[in-house]
């Protein structure tokens, strides 16, 4: 098919809905194999791109490819190729665990044989065939989820596309989910996903764009972007109750690069002197390595977002 | 590309993104409500042939012991294909109301349909060919029973199965250009007081139109189930006439107006 040139490229994209702007001209590709992460708070323009993506919401402006094809004049096409895991369950209750599948299959034009042993190897890759007769209300949260990513295998997709695949699960159904997404990058599929947790893009993306606002704000690996944009250790400092002007002003006299948080100041590089420098302060002060969760939160502000 | 499936599973290129016409793509659609409906197949069989025997109990042989002749026949003879035309509609109308707007809002399964290669096009079509599959078996379940009782022999009133589907079409564009506009399943409901219950006591269902005041005899007149309640009673009693080729002719046309309308108002709702 497709075997050289990114799996998915946008250029200058934008996406509106009436008069609001939900992505302002966006670009970025992503190479076959890799594991690509769209993060952002609410809002940011994630679920917009994953929809006109997927083929289900035409881009207004701009161009965007997946597997060479233009994503709104060929949809049917885009969507006959790809498999998607939307944010929320969509299963369908009228069916059992294996018919979910087989059903969806069908609407690809899969021969009913082929479609049920896919149907099976998909739920060996997501730990279910021993529930292909369950209803699936009686699934737990994981497990509707790892159904929807076997779902999504059917069509057999060089690229899958995941909204927020572990939002709402536990420690143990994420790690298992993890372990899966590894196992799919390994055979060579294509990822491409949304999170608003930082561990999950650390461990599962090779490379990932932070967005906001419908922009894009800085693109990298994981750990480059740590080290550029949050330096390698963060001191947390926390004035004690009346003592937040003089503290903050300590801080600023030291010109250090600082963010305020409310109740707390965030200092970025430079930790083993600035501890010293703060001794004696009214302060509780932290030390620890940065993550991610600094490099998002110092980009895109540590203000409530209730869209 | 490497195939994730080994074996059969790894077929490479199975199946085709679309087909000529896009017929089978709304087959796919149908198949899945066919599915769906064969896996609780002994309760809906029990509402095809159960409400009938009732429903004909009562008006049949209950109402008609004590009326004679209507337009020249026995009255469970003049009540029955009306109940065939009615319950083709009430078939395809339930479906395609609450039906459709379950599959649309709550279940999602419009979403994970339409996150395949099928369009909304065929969607909306694959749920109308499906409404009117379901106004075919009501149909003919009140059909199979009005023949068990006695109440219809004419052998023309085999006809009246394929031509409830037609009446399903109708009823099922409607519905679904309904569903595409409703902000609530609630809304719905009015839809059910103010047109599908009226059309049920006003289309000739019970009684002829033709005395009815004019004004109501005027509303009857645009009543989709007015025409079909006309051809179902022609076939019923083998009494063909050029009424039903127009009432035939004004069916077509609510599918020709409603069936597209309802892609168009469905699309706006649904791509966004």
């Amino acid at each position: 098919m497709n075997d050289i040139g990114p799996i998915i490229s946008a250029q200058s994209l934008v996406k509106r809905y009436g008069t609001m702007t939900a992505v302002n001209s966006v670009d970025f590709h992503v190479n076959p194999g890799e594991c690509f992460g769209l993060l952002g708070p609410n809002g940011a323009g994630k679920s917009s791109i994953i929809r006109m993506l997927s083929g289900v919401s035409p881009v207004t402006a701009g161009r965007l490819t997946v597997l060479g094809l233009d994503a709104s004049a060929q949809s049917r096409e885009v969507k006959w190729r790809i498999g998607v895991v939307p944010q929320e369950d969509n299963l369908d209750p009228d069916f059992r665990v294996r018919k979910n599948l087989e059903v969806h299959a069908r609407y690809f034009g899969i021969p009913r044989a082929v479609a049920r042993e896919r149907a099976l190897q998909a739920l060996d890759v997501v730990q279910l065939r021993d529930r292909q007769e369950s209803r699936v209300d009686t699934l737990s949260g994981g497990m509707k989820r790892r159904l929807m990513i076997a779902r999504a295998l059917m069509n057999d997709p060089p690229l899958l596309v995941l909204d927020e695949p572990t939002t709402g699960l536990d420690p143990q159904s994420r790690h298992l989910l993890w372990d899966k997404l590894h196992a799919l990058k390994r055979q060579g599929v294509t990822i491409l996903l949304t999170t608003h947790y930082m561990e999950e893009a650390a461990q599962l993306c090779d490379r990932m764009v932070i967005m906001d606002h419908g922009h894009i704000l800085v693109e990298g690996r994981p750990n480059e972007l740590v080290k550029k944009h949050a330096g390698d250790e963060v001191v947390e400092i926390r004035p004690r109750p009346g003592h937040h002007e003089p503290v903050r002003d300590h801080i600023s006299s030291l010109g250090v690069e600082s963010q305020d948080g409310g109740d707390t100041v965030y200092v970025y590089a430079a930790a083993g002197q600035l501890a010293n420098d703060l001794a004696g302060t009214e302060a509780d002060v932290t030390r620890r390595t940065a993550n991610l969760e600094d490099v998002f939160l110092r980009l895109t502000g540590r203000e409530l977002r209730d869209e | 590309m490497s195939s994730i499936f080994t074996g059969i599973a790894a077929t490479q290129g199975v199946g085709s993104p679309s087909s000529p016409l896009g017929l089978a793509l709304v087959m796919r659609v149908w198949l899945r409500h066919r599915d769906a409906f064969l896996r609780v197949w002994h309760t809906e069989a029990t509402g095809i042939l159960g409400e009938p025997v009732f429903a004909l109990a009562a008006f049949g042989a209950g109402l008609g012991f004590y009326l004679k002749t209507i337009e020249g026949v026995e009255y469970s003879s003049f009540v029955a294909p009306g109940l065939v035309a009615g319950y083709a509609m009430f078939g395809a109308t339930f479906e395609t109301t609450f039906g459709a707007y379950m599959r649309m809002m709550n279940h999602r399964t419009f979403e994970s349909i339409l996150a395949t290669p099928i369009t909304i096009r065929e969607l909306v079509l694959g749920e109308i060919v499906w409404g009117a599959t379901r106004a075919a078996l009501s149909a003919g379940g009140m059909l199979a029973i009005a023949a068990a009782y006695g109440f219809v022999s004419e052998p023309t009133a085999a006809l009246m199965f394929p031509f409830a589907f037609l009446i399903g079409l109708a009823f099922a564009s409607i519905s679904l250009t309904v569903v595409s506009l409703v902000p609530a399943m609630s809304t719905l409901n009015t839809y059910f007081t103010l047109f599908i219950a009226p059309m049920f006591f006003l289309s000739g269902t019970f009684f002829p139109i033709d005395n009815l005041p004019t004004f109501f005899k005027g509303y009857a007149q645009v009543l989709p189930l007015t025409h079909g309640t006309r051809v179902i009673r022609g076939f019923a009693t083998g009494d063909f006439s050029a009424d039903m080729i127009w009432a035939t002719l004004i069916l077509l046309a609510y599918i020709a107006v409603f069936a597209p309308l309802a892609i168009i108002l469905m699309r706006r709702r649904i791509v966004k």
